[in-house]
């Protein structure tokens, strides 16, 4: 059946249809709808399969690889940051392998629209000595999820599927054959020398075939997806070598410009075979790499000679495919004269608009509050979500990677004694990797104050339950359970409670030898269970604005805007009506009700 | 068919509703497309950006200077993108009190952001308005206005109602 798909719903689709009955994954842009796709559709078509959201990418991985073990065809999906938590388990699974088929899907974020990094997932997969598969688009998704997992039950090794941002957040139309779902009954089976492995020995074994097995891969990429297509090249000017969007982008360039080049599309870039590669290449004057985001395939074939890309500088090294970018590569190996793809920009001013917290989101309030408290004399780290962007209220002075707010907090505070140090974490991330760090704190009396925003769900990403809303797991029975106990604050929407809580933590943060913990009960505005708004809108009174700045700078709600008398106003048409800034904002008391 | 189109908003207008009505209306008239959509770091405020590429299109983003349509769903993003549009090309665009003369492109506005803080129309289905203005306004667009409705219905029954009457207020707001 034909339907129209987003990248990550065509993966989830294709896992089904490759018979995979249990999923684990941590949300992150831009992975996230794939698990909530596969459990979308195993709910409404009451299939015998399994899906969770995980703790962590670690817990994700773990928990789908122990299916595969038991000869269950099983994923994990992530975005590529979460597999810097999950390579640990990964490494080791590369060398012992599976019974089922198992794919891990790794969420790439060229361009950095979500992500603290732009890293190449397909190098994890080199480094791990496992495939890779890299989809140019939605449709390509899914016969690559479908042939991801008949790969890896076929050589018994982790097969890592890398879509990029706009493959998982493109759309296009996919058609799904009509297809029986049937789940597998695991069943673990003692091997202790294979599931056990230890060092030095039953390991090197592993290792040994494991470079077996990668010879058999690449000898396999060849005659699956690449022997067709280099047999038909004849020669000439220009070839294409290209992998993921490039596929697209390329061809969409040269039927723009009319340029006549190959172009041969490569759906596994690691392991490459190479040496059967290299006397096609040579039938070319020049050969030009196109890939997403490293030079992966071009450092295995560059050796040819008349290889361009990265390495050479003819190809733009950071941020996402564009067909500007494509067209500039190829104004510089010299086959394109100009580069068509140039608009016309607006002349005036554009003011930026910032990622910003939405309006009458609590965490807003709560750096208000923190700061009204601690001033500008404390050390800020906080840690990955919405709540990054308290930033500008310049109440986050460090973003790293999950957890590390409370990792931070620890070493600053054994590094500068002189200034008070309040970190902000939210739940889903203290559950992640925040609980380590903590526990180090309390072991190592390191004296900080962690907030955690709890709003008990995964706002970032599109309000994906947590452990506290599925599982009960408490958050203050986890921080005492560690050996502290916290001070919680149940958020009222005022900026006064807010405050008062605030200033009784300083408190006891003065009188503490180790961390202070304080736990902020909030709530998304998107969450339709939880959010409370009370519909009281803002405006402000032009009379008693002094234009002073105030709220603009250190409350910061997106509502508030600058007009030409150099007052504020507030936007009407994005105010929500948390009625936060009525009160304790403004030092001449301009905001006022408006009744609608 | 080739069509382009770039989309454009602050988060929490709908823009990818109106990816996903227009991709439903491609479909079930049996062309092509491919599009892509932010989803995420935008926050309701936040910078929003779609594509689609109506007909035998392979990649996902609009090339500068190529999109046929910039529909702009609040003003500031509007001009923001306007690089993506090509000469003589169509912008439809929500404006709040002034907005720019641009020569060498056909300009339709609309104040939809008024209109709806005014009660006159839905604030959700503000994107909804906007298509049909554009529906009304645009000589070339791709998809009658039977198409968009059957498309509306499809992607989103609970509330299609409410929306079909924001895309007959958007097509009679332009003939006014």
């Amino acid at each position: 059946m034909k339907r129209t798909l987003l990248g990550n719903e065509a993966i989830a689709w294709g896992l089904l249809y490759a018979g995979v009955d249990m999923m684990a994954a941590y949300p992150g842009t831009p992975s996230s709808e794939i698990l909530e796709t596969y459990q979308k559709i195993v709910k409404e078509k009451n299939l015998p399969a399994y899906a969770e959201w995980s703790t962590n990418e670690k817990v994700a991985f773990e928990t789908a690889y122990a299916g595969a073990i038991t000869g269950k065809r099983t994923a994990c999906a992530m975005k590529m940051v979460g597999l810097n938590v999950a390579s640990d388990a990964m490494m080791s699974a590369a060398y012992i392998g599976n019974k089922g088929g198992f794919l891990i899907i790794s969420a790439d974020d060229p361009g950095f629209y979500s992500s603290q990094t732009e890293q190449d997932s397909r190098y994890f997969a080199k480094f791990a000595r496992i495939p890779a598969l890299d989809p140019s688009d939605p449709k390509d998704a899914f016969r690559l999820a479908v042939l991801g997992v008949n790969i890896s039950e076929k050589f018994e090794i982790p097969v890592l599927l890398r879509p990029v941002l706009r493959v998982c957040h493109g759309r296009q139309i996919v058609d799904i054959p009509v297809f029986e779902f049937k789940g597998r009954k695991g069943s673990f089976e003692r091997n202790i020398e294979r599931w056990a492995a230890v060092p030095r020995n039953p390991r090197l074994k592993q290792g040994y075939e494991l470079l077996e097995k990668l010879e058999r891969i690449a000898q396999f990429n060849w005659d699956e997806f690449l022997k067709e297509q280099f047999e038909s090249l004849e020669g000439g000017e220009l070839l294409l070598i290209t992998s993921g969007t490039l596929y697209g982008y390329a061809q969409e360039v040269l039927e723009d410009t009319g340029l006549k080049a190959d172009v041969v599309k490569v759906d596994m870039p690691t392991p490459l075979p190479a040496e059967k590669m290299v006397p096609h290449l040579r039938k070319y004057r020049t050969v030009l790499v196109l890939e997403e985001t490293y030079p992966l395939i071009e450092e295995q074939i560059r050796h040819a000679g008349n290889v361009r890309g990265k390495l050479t500088g003819d190809v733009y090294r950071i941020d996402e495919a564009t067909h500007s970018r494509v067209a500039e590569a190829l104004k510089k190996v010299g086959a394109l004269k100009e580069n068509i793809y140039v608009g016309k920009s607006y002349e005036g001013e554009v003011p930026p608009r910032v990622p910003a917290l939405c309006p009458g989101c609590p965490h807003r309030t709560v750096f208000y509050g923190i700061k009204r408290v601690f001033k500008n004399r404390a050390i800020y780290p906080s840690d990955i979500g919405c709540y990054t962007l308290g930033l500008n209220q310049k109440a986050v002075d460090t973003v790293l990677c999950m957890g590390a707010s409370a990792g931070l907090s620890c070493g600053f505070s054994k590094a500068d004694t002189e200034k008070p140090i309040v970190a902000t974490i939210g739940d889903s991330t203290f559950l992640h990797a925040g609980i380590p760090p903590l526990i180090d704190a309390v072991a190592n009396r390191h004296k900080f104050i962690l907030v955690i925003m709890d709003n008990s769900t995964v706002a970032m990403t599109g309000l994906q339950p947590t452990p506290e809303r599925i599982g009960n797991v408490s958050i203050p029975k986890i921080v005492e359970g560690c050996g502290v106990k916290p001070l919680i604050l149940n958020y009222d929407g005022t900026i006064k409670t807010t405050v008062e809580f605030f200033k009784k933590v300083k408190e006891t943060y003065e009188r503490a030898n180790g961390p202070v913990v304080a736990v902020v009960n909030e709530f998304c505005t998107f969450d339709k269970e939880k959010a409370e708004l009370p519909g009281k809108f803002a405006k402000v009174d032009q009379e008693k604005c002094t234009g002073c700045g105030h709220c603009i700078n250190d409350f910061g709600c997106p509502a508030f805007e600058w007009n030409d008398e150099g007052k504020v106003e507030v936007n009407p048409y994005f105010c929500v009506g948390c009625g936060v800034c009525l009160e304790d904002l403004c030092p001449f008391d301009a905001f006022v009700e408006d009744k609608r | 068919m080739r069509y382009q189109i770039v989309l454009t908003g602050v988060g929490g207008q709908g823009t990818i509703f109106l990816v996903k009505v227009l991709s439903r209306c491609a479909m079930n008239r049996g062309v092509d497309f491919i599009g892509t959509e932010t989803h995420g770091m935008a926050q309701k405020g936040g910078t929003v950006i779609s594509y689609i590429k109506i007909g035998n299109f392979k990649a996902p983003l609009v090339g500068e200077g190529q999109a046929d349509l910039l529909l702009g769903l609040y003003p500031t993003e509007t001009l923001r993108f306007l690089y993506y549009l090509k000469p003589n090309g169509y912008v439809v665009t929500n404006i709040e009190g002034d907005f720019p003369e641009l020569p060498g492109f056909n300009i339709v506005k609309a104040p939809a952001s008024q209109l709806a803080v005014d009660g006159k129309i839905n604030p959700k289905s503000l994107n909804v308005f906007m298509l049909g203005v554009t529906l009304k306004t645009v000589p070339d667009f791709p998809f009658t206005k039977e198409e968009i409705e059957k498309a509306i219905t499809e992607v989103n029954p609970r509330f299609s109602e409410a929306n079909i009457k924001a895309l007959e207020k958007g097509y009679d707001y332009s003939s006014e």
